[in-house]
This record gives structure tokens, sequence and C-alpha cells, in this order.
């Protein structure tokens, strides 16, 4: 990766990591999506829907924080400015907010738009 | 409207027939019918009686408590509407028949008539205990029999023969209803009950219609002739002392033989009958109580005991009555007509084994195997903690909110059927129901109907690990390629998952359970209608 010198590039790398955090939400969407239909429906009182629920939880965790930590650990050693380093730092928890919101808002629209299918039943009990 | 089907079981044979014909209609071979059915056995006590009961009140309760509001449905689990009627004479009191025609006062009144019950009934007829039957003594059982149903249709008491034959009458008045009997030639109250059945309801129906019915000319009869097919332990010289009668199975078969001689040759029962069935298996092996068999130390002649498992005979003599049921009437017309009757038989494979047309013939054979494999299927879906119908009904299922005003009793109640139907847990191990025990009747392995891994489970956690996605049809013939594939990765593969999955793609596309009023019913519909897709039955 090119070192970060000047505010131009910094730029860039911002508006790329935005970009990459949209993008990763959308990959962890499809993750959780993909897991929870591997989850089977269970018999007598189906509790498998909290199994999805978890793994939900887990994927978001893991993509917010995993990309959270590659841009604080691997992204930040190519920023030698200090100021820069703070900029990035600020657009990094942006980043998560992004992350996080794509994924949640992306997610839960999915889940009522499929309310029958497994990943809707994330939401838990369904009205009559 | 629903057709009507009257359906009379008599005696333990009779009995088990029924039970027979009930599972079939809980498999929806009967679709939008009311069967009017009429359990007649002069031992009120018979296990076989209390366990038709059993079935008969699981599979009611499971349409729904309320009998007024049970109506008959299509296309469907339990689709026939049963009203279940049982007659059995009163012999608490008078338990000889030399106690019921009054034998001391007569012979000083009448002497001619004692004489002539002397010339055609020795001592020991005249002085046996009616209260388990007839016990093979069928010269005396023919004219009990149709004297108590005249006694009762005169009776100003109601019971529920006369509702019985109220709806009869009220059938044979809007048309020409069909009348099948359900029973034995070769034993008691069956073989007794047979020939004068027709005339017997016929006249009691004339009674209390002050002459506007008759049956006779009316309604299509037609019967089982179902010849010996078990034999049970034969009666030591003590018990014959004390007994006076018993019947022995070294006899069945020759009364099936003479039985026959005498279905073939008597008139009467030709214009009577538009239709026999005669059945029966090559040998007298099976032994009806063969599980209790260390705890029987004298001969059963009835009672709460005899108890007897269910045998594929008697699947074969509910399918006769299907086979009635759906006979042309135009034949049926010409038979009356022409005071004919047909026999009807079919021999099956020497192979012994039996494929689903050796019983429904070859037109009904895949209905008939897609209802009976789902049935099945149906049952392992209600079992154990995994039951599916109640987890539906609890609200278990957050998906499928639709069904929890259910009656709890319709769950219970189906729970109830299906032990009785298949197999019932008790702690880890496993009852036989009726299914069993016919597969047992008919040599094990796959000799019935289905695959042999179906019944070889031994306890229930076995039976929960069988794959009966692809293990509830033979590798071959009908039902081969109808299996599923299990679904959900991180469970190793779920039979239950696609079913849920179809169950939920069936409630949002079709819209024909919306149409039933009763939830359980609704419920049953989409199962049957889940299951048909399941196993690529459409």
């Amino acid at each position: 990766m090119t070192p970060i010198t000047n505010i131009s590039q910094l730029n860039q790398l911002m508006n790329s990591t935005m970009v990459y955090a949209v993008v990763v939400g959308f990959v962890a969407l499809l993750l959780a999506l993909l897991l929870s239909n591997m989850f089977p429906w269970e018999g007598g009182n189906d509790r498998s829907y909290i199994k999805r629920r978890i793994a939900f939880i887990v994927i978001a965790i893991i993509a917010v924080l995993g990309f959270w930590l590659y841009n604080d650990l691997v992204v930040m050693t190519h920023i030698h400015n200090m100021g820069f380093q703070n900029m990035f730092k600020a657009c990094n928890l942006k980043c998560m907010g992004i992350n996080l919101g794509v994924y949640l808002v992306a997610g839960v629209a999915l889940m009522f738009t499929f309310r029958h299918s497994k990943f809707g039943s994330i939401l838990g009990k369904e009205k009559k | 409207m629903a057709r009507q089907f009257f359906v009379l079981g008599i005696g333990g044979t009779g009995m088990r027939c029924i039970e027979s014909l009930i599972h079939l209609c809980a498999m929806g071979m009967f679709d939008d019918t009311d069967i009017h059915l009429l359990a007649l056995d002069t031992d009120k006590n018979n296990g076989n009686f209390s366990r038709l009961k059993e079935v008969k009140d699981a599979y009611c309760n499971t349409k729904g408590q309320d009998r007024a509001n049970r109506v008959a449905l299509k296309n469907s689990f339990f689709s026939a509407n049963i009203n279940y009627y049982e007659f059995s004479p009163n012999y608490e009191q008078k338990s000889t028949f030399k106690a019921v025609f009054n034998y001391g006062d007569t012979q000083y009144n009448h002497r001619e008539e004692t004489d002539l019950a002397d010339l055609v009934l020795s001592e020991n007829v005249e002085d046996f205990n009616l209260r388990h039957g007839y016990r093979a003594q069928t010269h005396l059982g023919s004219m009990m029999m149709y004297h108590s149903i005249l006694e009762a249709a005169k009776s100003p008491a109601n019971n529920e023969l006369k509702l019985f034959l109220s709806e009869l009458i009220r059938a044979s008045q809007n048309g020409q209803p069909r009348v099948f009997i359900l029973g034995s030639v070769f034993g008691g109250t069956g073989a007794s009950s047979i020939p004068i059945i027709p005339q017997a309801i016929s006249k009691a129906a004339e009674i209390m219609s002050n002459g506007a019915a008759n049956v006779l000319r009316s309604a299509y009869f037609g019967s089982t002739l179902l010849t010996a097919y078990f034999s049970f332990r034969a009666p030591s010289g003590g018990e014959l002392n004390n007994q006076k009668i018993i019947a022995t199975s070294d006899k069945f078969a020759l009364n099936s033989q003479v039985a026959m001689m005498f279905y073939d040759d008597d008139a009467t029962v030709k214009s009577t009958y538009q239709k026999f069935y005669m059945l029966g298996t090559d040998n007298l092996s099976w032994n009806p109580m063969q599980r209790k068999e260390d705890t029987i130390t004298q001969t059963i002649t009835g009672g709460e005991q005899q108890k007897n498992d269910s045998h594929y005979i008697e699947l074969l003599a509910a399918c006769a009555a299907l086979d009635f049921y759906n006979t042309d009437e135009s034949q049926l017309q010409q038979n009356k007509d022409l005071h004919k009757t047909d026999y009807e038989y079919r021999a099956v494979s020497e192979s012994g084994k039996l494929d689903f047309e050796d019983f429904v013939g070859k037109e009904r054979a895949k209905e008939f195997a897609q209802k009976f494999g789902m049935l099945i299927a149906f049952s392992l879906f209600c079992n154990g903690k995994d039951d599916f119908v109640e987890s539906v009904r609890s609200g278990g299922q957050k998906e499928i909110q639709e069904f929890v005003e259910m009656d709890i009793t319709q769950a219970k109640s189906l729970r109830e059927y299906f032990n009785l139907f298949f197999v019932k847990q008790v702690g880890d191990n496993l009852q036989e129901g009726w299914l069993r025990q016919i597969h047992r009747s008919a040599g094990g392995q796959d000799a019935f109907l289905f695959n042999a891994n179906l019944f070889s489970p031994m306890t229930f956690k076995e039976l929960m690990k069988m794959d009966w996605n692809k293990c509830i049809y033979r590798n071959e013939g009908i039902g081969k390629d109808n299996t599923y594939s299990k679904s959900g990765v991180l469970g190793f593969g779920s039979l239950f998952d696609p079913f849920k999955k179809q169950f939920i793609q069936t409630r949002d596309t079709t819209k024909e359970w919306q149409n039933l009023t009763n939830k359980g019913e609704q419920l049953y519909k989409l199962i049957f209608d889940t299951l048909a897709k399941l196993y690529k039955f459409n």
C-alpha cells in the first residue's frame, strides 16, 4: 500500500474506506443470510431462531470490529503524520457506524421483507 | 353434500376390521363421506371392543369434540365424518339361551317350542353363558341376534341401534344407501349375524317406521366372507367342563368351509347381498395373542382379556368395504334386480410380499400408497417432544401462529390416535400399534407394503434417528421415487427442516385450508398438502 503523505491521498483513502465499510456491511449480511439458512428449523418448541439471532449478532461484531481493527492496525501504519492518523481514526469510527448501519438496516429490512423465512425468524414471534 | 355409507362390524373380528376401516378414514381414503359405523357384539366387555372405542374416540376427538360440527372433508387426513354406534344384546340378567327364552315356563305352557329347541340345540348349547358371544354356535347365534335386533327396535327406550337405523331409514327414503358388513364366517357372533343382518335391520327399520321404510328393497348390501386366519391355545378338559362350550380354533377351517358352501348355495342370502368379498390366508399360524402368550394360562373365551393383535387381512376387509363403496351403482342395481351376488377375490404374489394393489386394486394403488405413507410420516412428525401439531398449537413454532386457538383435546387426541396407529413411546421403548401388528402378521421384513427399516427401530431413540424421508417406501415399485432430502447443514441434515419450509410455503400459497372452520382440521389439511408436495406426489 502507498504511504499516505498528503491530504488528497488521505481524503482518497477515507473515501475508499467508507465505500469498503458499506461493502463489508453487505458481505457480512450475505454471510449472515447464508448462515441463518444453515440452521435447520426444529420440531417441538422451535428455538432455532435464537441460534440465528446469535449468529447475526456475532457476524455483526466480527465484521465491525474486524474492519475497525484492520484499519487501525494495518491501514494506519501507512499514515505517518499524527494529524492525518487522528483524522483517519475519526473516519474509522464513522466507518464502524456505516458498517453497522448498513448491516442492521438492510438486515432488518430483509427480515421484514422475508418474514416467513429463516432469516425473518431472527425477529422472533410473528403476529397473527 | 357428503355421501352416506353404512358399515356394520360384527364380533371380535368385525371390531378389528372396523379398526382398520377407521385407519383408512384417517388416511383420507373415504373423502367426503359420512360413515355410520355400527359395532355389534354380544360381548361388550371384549378387549377388541374397548380398543375399537379408543381408536374411534381418538379419531372423532381429533376432528373436534363437538359432534354436531364435525363434517366430511376432501383431500385431507381424517376426512371422513364417522358417526359411531354400538349395540350389544343384553345378557347381563339372562345369560343363557334357556334364561332368555324362559325355557322353564315354556316347557309347561308350550311344550312343542322347547321340544323344537331341544331338537336343534344340544343341552350344552342351551346352557352356556352368552356374555362371551355365541362361541361358534351359529345356529343359535343367528336366531338370538335376529331377535335381539328386533327387540331393541321395539324397545321404548332409546338405544344406539335405533339411532343407526333412523339414519338408515332416512337414507333409504332419500336414495339407495350402501350397507357393508364386516365379520368372520368361522367364529360365533359374526358368522351368526352375516346371513341374517339384512333381514334383521330391514325388519327393525320397518318396525321403527311403521312400515314406511323398506331397507331391504332400497339398500345395497355387501359383506366380507372372512375365513379362518388365526388359531389359539386349545382348552383343557377342565375348562371344557366348566365352560360347557368353547370355540376351538381347530374347527375354524371346517367352519369356514361349511360357511362358504352355505353362502354359495343359499338363495335368501344371494337375493339380499349384491357383493361378497372372499378373504382368507393359506394357513392358520397367526397367533393373535402372541405378545401376551407368557401370561395366558387358559383359553380366553371373551371379556377384557380378548384383545387380539391386528392382522393384515382385517385391512383387506376394510379395503373390501372401500371397493364396495366405490362400486358402480348400475352394477349393484343389476345384481339386485337379478338376485345375483358377485363373489370377489384376488390372489397375492407367491413371494408372500403384499403390494398396494393387492389391497385396493391397480386403479387406487397409487392413491393408497400416497395416503398411507403420508399418514405414517405425519405420525412420525408428531412423536415425542418434537410433536409438530402440539408445538404449533402451543405457539412453539414462532412462524406459524395461525393455529394457537386449536382445541387442546384435538392435539391430545391426535397423539393418542398415532399411539394406536403406529407406535407408542413407553419410556425409551416402543409399544406396538396397529401398523406394527399388521406388519408382523404379514411376516415382517418388507413383506408388508413398506420399507423394512420403518419397522426395525426398537427404541424411541432409534425411531427418531430413522431417515423417514427416504425409508417409508420400498426401494422398488410404487413409492420408490417418493422421497425427499434432508436440509440444514448445521443440524447435520434435518428431516424436519424441509418439512417446515414446505409447510410455510404451502400455507402462504394455498387457500383451500382457509375454507375450513375448525383450526385442527385446517392444520391437518395443510400437513396433508405439505407432505404431498414434500414426497413429490403432486
